[in-house]
Order: C-alpha cells, then structure tokens, then sequence
C-alpha cells in the first residue's frame, strides 16, 4: 500500500506536519482558539453552497450522459466535444456572463450572491460529470443494454436514470470533493469560501490559524470520504455495444441537446470574435498564438506525467481495495493548493539540488497531490466495473500479470477521461503554480489570468481559444475510447 | 514498430526543448518578482534587458485567483532565496517583509530624487510611481452628480446596497483599510466599517471586479485604484471617478526592493537602481496604468496625473504595516462573517 502513496506522503503530509510543528499550531496556548465560532459558519456555509454545487453539476451531467448514451441523433460526435470542451473555457469569462444575468436581477442580495456561486460553479463542473456518467455508462452490460435497446424510448431512459443512479451518487461526492478548495469563481460572485478564508490568514500573517481551519475542515470530512470509498454493490460490467443501432431518435432530445450546448457554442463565438485581430495587429496576434500553442505543447506532457501517475495510484490503491489509503489519497484535494505549495517549498526547496530546483518538480509533486479525490474515484469506478467472473479468473494469474495485464486494461475507459479531467485540471492550475514555478516556466493559466485582470481582452481571448481547442482534442480522445468499450 | 519509433523521438524533441528552456546559459540572469502590471512591466524589463544584456526572469503576481501570492512565495523561499528584486505593486507588504527581515539594503545613491517620505529610513526599500485610492462611479447613476468626496460618504442612505468594494483581505484595499485604521484611530474605524456593513456594501473578489460592477450598474460607487479606471477608459468604457480629497488622497507607491542573500546580488543591485530612474516613472506614468510620479519634476501627459495635483495624505507606513493585521481581522469580523 507505501508505494502508490508515496507521491502524497512526499508532496503533502511530511511538509505540512514538518510545518505545522514549525509554525506551533499544536502549541499548548493556541489551542484556546482552535477556530472561533464565525469561522465555522464559513465552513458549514461553503460546505453548503459546494453541496448544491456539486448536485446541481451532477443533474446537469446526469441529464447530459443519459440522452447522449440512450438516443441517437445528428452531430451527436460534436455536441459532446463542445459539452467536453466547455470545462476548458476561462472561469472568469463564465463568471461574467452569470454575474450579468444574476447580478441584475432582484433578489435579495445574499440569496443571489449564493444562488450565482452555485450556478457558476455548477455550470463550470456540469461537463465533469457528464463526462464521469459517460465512463460509467460505457462500461454498461452488454446484455442490459441489449434489453434496454427493445424497451420502448421512454421506460429505457428512465431505466438508464435508476442503473446510474449508484454512479450519480459517487459523481456528486466527488465533484463535493474537487469544489470543496473553490475560492474563485464564488469571489466573482462575492461569497465567501473556507479556502479564501485560510488564505486571508495566511496573507495577514496568521498562518497557524490558517493551518487550524485547515485541519478542521479535513477532520470534518473524512467521515464523508470514508463513506464514499467504501464498496457499494455495482453489477458488474462488460463493455458496451458500440453502435448505435436500435437505439431511440426522439426528436425533443435533440432540441434540448442543441439548446444545452448553445451557450458554450455562444461564449465560443465571443472568443472567437475578440480574439480575431485587426488587420495592423495580424504579425502580433499571430506570434501570441504561436507563443500560446508552444507554452501549452511544453506543459501538456508534463500535466500528462502528473495526471498518469496520480491516476495509476489512486487504481492501485483501489484495486487493492485500501480505504484508508484512498482516504489518504483524497485528503489534499480539499485544502487550497497554497497550502501545500507553501508547506513544500519551505521544507524541500533548501536541500534541492540545483539542477532539480531548475526544473518544475515541486510543481509537479504539488499537483500530482491535488488531484488525489480524482484519482480515487477514477480508481475505485474502475474497479466496481470490472465483472467478478474476471477477477476471479485473474486470481489464477500471478499477482503482477493478473493487475497490469487484465485489470488495467479493463479499467482503461474509465481511467483515460480521468487522465484527461487530470490534465485539463493540471492546466488550468494557479495556485501551486504561482509559488512554485521556476522563473521563465510557462503557464498558460497564469498568463490568462493576468491578461483578464488587466482587460487585455482580445490576447485573453486567442489563449482561451488555444484552450478550448485543446479541450476538443481531449474531448475527441475520451469520445474515441468510449467508443472502443473495453 | 516505426509508430514506436515517432512516439520515441517525438519525447526526446520534447525532452530536448523542455530541458533547453529551464537550463539557461546566459552568463548574467537577474529574478524578479513582479506585482505590477505585467503587459506595462514586461516593456520596461524588456527595454532593461536590451539596455544591459541582463537576462531578466520575471514572475508575474494575478489578483483574480485570491492565491497568497509574491509576498507569500519571498517568505516561504526564505532558506534558499530564488528571486533577486522585488517589485511590490503596494507599500505595506513589502514593509512587512522588510521588518521580517527579507531585504538587504538597496544600493547607494537608488532613486534620486525621491523624497524621503516614500522610502524607508534604513534603505530597505524605495517607492516609485503612485496609484490613489479612488471611488469609481456609474455615469447614469446618481452618484454620478455628487460623487462621494470621503469614505464617510459611502455611508449615505441613498447609496443603501450600491457600494462595492474588493475583499478587504487582499491587496489594496487591504492597505487603503490599514491605513484608515490608522488616521481615525481604532473606535472610528469600527464605526465605519459598521456604517458600511448597516449601508449593504458589496464585496467584489478584487479592484477590477468593483470597477466592472460599476461599469454593468449593479453598483454605482465602487471604491478602487487609478489603474483599474483608466485601463478601461483606454478601452472607450465611460466611468466616473472622484478623489477622497475630504480624507486626504492616499497614494499608495510601487516598491522595490533587493531580496537578502538573492542568487544575483551585482546584477539585482543594477536592476533596482534603473527601475528608480525618472525614466521608468515617466513610462509608468504616461502608461495605461496612469501611475503617478514621485518626482514633480517627471513629465506627465495632459490626461495623466502628477503630484502637485493632490494633498497627499502623510502616512507612517511601518505603522499601517504594524495596523494591518488588526484592520484586515476587523473588516472581516464586521464585514464578512456571517
């Protein structure tokens, strides 16, 4: 079980022990004020906004998955590229098109300042969750997908709705996970989260404060994460019927998937239509989007290093069937990435070599740890599908043979859109990445964040666009292996 | 096979160019840690650059995320310091690392010209270029007609729900609080900070955040900085703005400053020194960051602003450092909680 651990017991737990003792947060007189009263309603109300967050994104998704795998219709290929692509899309441009709806409307402050947190976040993760039920119900059996098929449209997809249900479940405590560490886009909306919170501390100097709120929140919830590790009774599942034959065309589902896709398609026209330059600014504009496309073609094998290895472990542990080890796994991903940006930069960084302190390990290390809560759940879906007949077959193999010739590939559809969630993810990671990058190492996401912050709007807009293709690339991968079933 | 063979040398190109781009070879590097602006900081490094052959490194800082940022990344690099200069785009954090024991004195005879009041008194560092602190206002608004003149008037009853400030946390509205503490003294500050919360302030996640509230009408006064106005007037936006002259007007000056035991020490020490030219206030200044001389002899532009146009308010940065903890822990109490 040390083995697939030891990315997060390096990158997160030894430095945030070895920090917290620095930083006295178990000192004997701090403990009169573990955390005061005010900033536990912060942690209930985030707990609460992320909560509705989280199922909101996942009926979204849910809707999303089911018409997707049980209907069939024109340009369905490319309505889930768009759907997929969406998740790559600037959040602050997302958080100014809500505002600007919300923001004017007239309900009371609070309620619509909670109500736009929620929406943003939800509307940002919805293709999260599309794409995690799509995994899940790619790996459907064969035979009730059959019997599914001869049912009449509309008994089948009410029946596709309960067979996912387990699977929802699972989706919306994960993505509770994921936006638990959310700071951003509930900012655009002026709520506050724990995560802004700890890092106000840590800014006025307050950092054993901020680390006890910290270890507050993680103690709340490990319950919740021991509860969503533990084996439910999944069937077990063989690979998909590929074609699409027999399958339902009902026309009311292709106008709500052409009406679902249309605001990403319309932010797409909007970046599209900022990012085109002036005929004086066309040598300019075309030297930002080589310097985007190289920036992102130097990062993209990096975060595909992380997001690999980070979802290899969360399987391993999975497969081996370690709770407490995914517990483990999942514990770094509610904290801001600050934290433990923090943490190993003051224990590692003076006892790095040179060579390696060039080099964006730290970074990589940081990021690998943040995406523990998707490598879990990418590794414990993985191992509810795989059909028990198989795994007893792959008893009979030796051990070593038995995971990585028979149960990986098996798990494969379900890990590979989790590596795509990692990288996507990885990309668009700021925090980690503003204190841990070597100068001169690029960052896309930082970059876009600085160019939207000073209204440089049209260069914003061409990165974003570079992004978002990037996110039909990843999206048309995933679609790919789906597709291939097992 | 051969597709093995492409996937194989296409990761060792890739290899190649990664590694080509973190190993530099150039003999004189300098690293900067940069709060400013980056598309008008970038263009002063770059001219730095070309003017000394000095390879300058720059991380450039992002408000929008609420990340802990530069000053964060100077402390925890404090074993094993990686960046040379530092160029804060607010005095108080930078004052705080400097009473922490983060800088070294900067070189003899840096920013000539600058007045005593904007440096510190053991030459830890040096101010430069100003912003002030403004109130930006909506233009179909009513507050457009008399637009608040002190932060007292942001308590009016006809502004209830229509004021919006950034998180009092972060940035320079965490400075602009400090500093208020400071000049009313701990029980007025309360007070005000009160008024507000009775008066439904809304808090925007940043400066530019507050403005575009302003600018979409959901709010019409929105207190934030001269940069944050300017950069979208530039872009045609029509927005008020109007000084706190009842207040005294707080300018809140870019610092710089020489990180203790930096890896570059001769090179850190040149780029310092050029960054307190006139020349680099004069660029700032006609910028669209409209920043703000500290020299009055600097050239400004008709539509720029220049020192002699303001009442500075005169403020004892090491105390509004000193204050800061307790103004950003009170605006949260009284603000923010629940």
């Amino acid at each position: 079980m040390i083995f697939p651990l030891l990315p997060v017991l390096i990158g997160f737990y030894i430095p945030i022990v070895m920090v917290a003792i620095e930083d006295q947060v178990f000192s004997p007189e701090s403990e009169t004020s573990i955390v005061a009263a005010a900033d536990l309603l912060v942690v209930l109300s985030t707990i609460r906004i992320v909560a509705m967050a989280a199922l909101l994104a996942t009926l979204i998704g849910l809707v999303d998955a089911i018409l997707l795998a049980g209907t069939r219709g024109p340009l369905r290929g490319f309505i889930l590229i768009l759907l997929l692509s969406s998740f790559l899309i600037p959040p602050a441009a997302l958080a100014s098109a809500v505002q600007a709806c919300v923001g004017a409307s007239t309900l009371r402050a609070t309620v619509r300042d909670e109500f736009g947190a929620v929406l943003m976040l939800s509307l940002r993760w919805a293709p999260v969750a599309a794409a995690i039920l799509l995994a899940a119900v790619s790996m459907w059996p064969r035979a009730e997908e059959r019997a599914l098929r001869s049912l009449p449209p509309g008994v089948a997809l009410v029946a596709r709705l309960r067979g996912l249900r387990p699977a929802a479940f699972r989706c919306a405590g994960l993505l509770l996970l994921l936006l638990l560490p959310a700071a951003e886009l509930p900012s655009y909306a002026g709520v506050e989260t724990v995560s802004q919170r700890i890092l106000a501390r840590l800014t006025v100097g307050d950092a054993a404060e901020g680390w006890r709120l910290a270890m507050v929140m993680m103690t709340l919830l490990v319950p919740a994460i021991y509860f969503l590790t533990s084996s439910g009774d999944e069937p077990a599942r063989a690979g998909h019927l590929n074609q699409v034959h027999g399958l339902p065309r009902l026309p009311w589902a292709n106008r709500f998937l052409f009406l679902r896709v249309l605001p990403a398609v319309a932010l797409i026209l909007v970046l599209f239509y900022t990012a085109w330059p002036r005929a004086s600014e066309v040598v300019i504009a075309g030297k930002e989007l080589v310097d985007a496309v190289s920036s992102i073609g130097l990062e993209l094998p990096r975060a595909l290093l992380a997001s690999v290895v980070a979802i290899l472990c969360g399987w391993r542990l999975a497969d081996g069937g370690h709770r407490i080890g995914l517990l483990l796994l999942c514990l770094p991903t509610m904290l801001p990435g600050s934290l433990g940006a923090i943490a190993v930069a003051r224990i590692y960084r003076p006892f790095l070599p040179w060579w390696l302190d060039d080099l964006p390990f730290l970074l990589t290390l940081t990021q690998m740890c943040k995406l523990g809560a998707l490598a879990a759940a990418g590794g414990f879906v993985a191992t509810c599908v795989l059909p028990a007949s198989e795994r007893v077959a792959a008893h009979l193999l030796s051990p070593t043979v038995a995971r990585w010739r028979i149960r990986l590939p098996r798990a494969l559809p379900v890990l590979i859109p989790a590596v795509g969630i990692g990288v996507a993810l990885v990309l668009g990671e700021v925090e980690a990445t503003l204190l841990l990058a070597p100068p001169g190492h690029p960052s896309t996401a930082l970059e876009l964040h600085q160019m939207m912050h000073f209204r440089n709007d049209e260069q914003a807009a061409r990165l974003a666009l570079v992004l978002a293709m990037l996110g039909a690339t990843l999206a048309l991968m995933v679609g790919r292996c789906w597709k291939r079933g097992d | 096979m051969i597709r093995r063979w492409i996937w194989g040398f296409a990761l060792l190109v890739w290899l190649v160019i990664w590694l080509n781009s973190h190993f530099s070879t150039d003999a004189r590097s300098v690293t900067i840690y940069c709060s400013h602006d980056r598309s008008h900081s970038q263009q002063i490094l770059d001219r730095f650059e070309k003017e000394t052959g000095i390879v300058v490194d720059a991380v450039f800082d992002t408000e929008a995320t609420k990340t802990v940022g530069l000053t964060e990344r100077i402390r925890s690099e404090q074993k094993r310091p990686r960046c040379d200069v530092h160029w804060s785009n607010e005095p108080l954090r930078a004052v705080q690392l400097a009473q922490e024991g983060h800088y070294d004195t900067l070189p003899e005879g840096a920013g000539p010209g600058i007045d005593s009041r904007w440096r510190d008194a053991g030459n830890l560092w040096c101010g430069f270029a100003a912003r002030a602190r403004v109130v930006a206002t909506h233009p179909e608004s009513l507050a457009s007609a008399a637009i608040p003149r002190s932060v007292k008037g942001l308590i009016d009853r006809s502004l209830s729900g229509k004021v919006v400030m950034a998180d009092p946390r972060f940035g320079t509205t965490g400075s602009h609080l400090a500093i208020l503490r400071v000049t009313l003294g701990a029980q007025r500050y309360r007070e005000l900070l009160q008024g507000w919360k009775d008066n439904r302030i809304q808090i925007a996640s940043s400066n530019s955040s507050s403005r575009d509230r302003v600018l979409s009408g959901e709010a019409w006064v929105g207190l934030t900085d001269t940069d944050d106005v300017e950069v979208v007037r530039r872009r045609g936006a029509s927005i008020g703005e109007g000084f706190l002259e009842e207040d005294g007007v707080i300018l809140l000056p870019n610092v710089v400053a020489v990180v203790k035991g930096c890896p570059h020490p001769e090179e850190a020490n040149e780029l310092a020194r050029w960054l307190l030219r006139e020349e680099v206030e004069e660029w700032l200044a006609n910028s669209p960051s409209r920043q703000i001389p500290l020299r009055t002899e600097v050239p400004v532009m008709a539509s720029g602003l220049s020192l002699s146009r303001f009442e500075p308010l005169e403020i004892d940065w090491s105390e509004a450092a000193g204050q800061l903890h307790e103004a950003v822990r009170e605006a949260e109490r009284i603000l923010l909680n629940p």
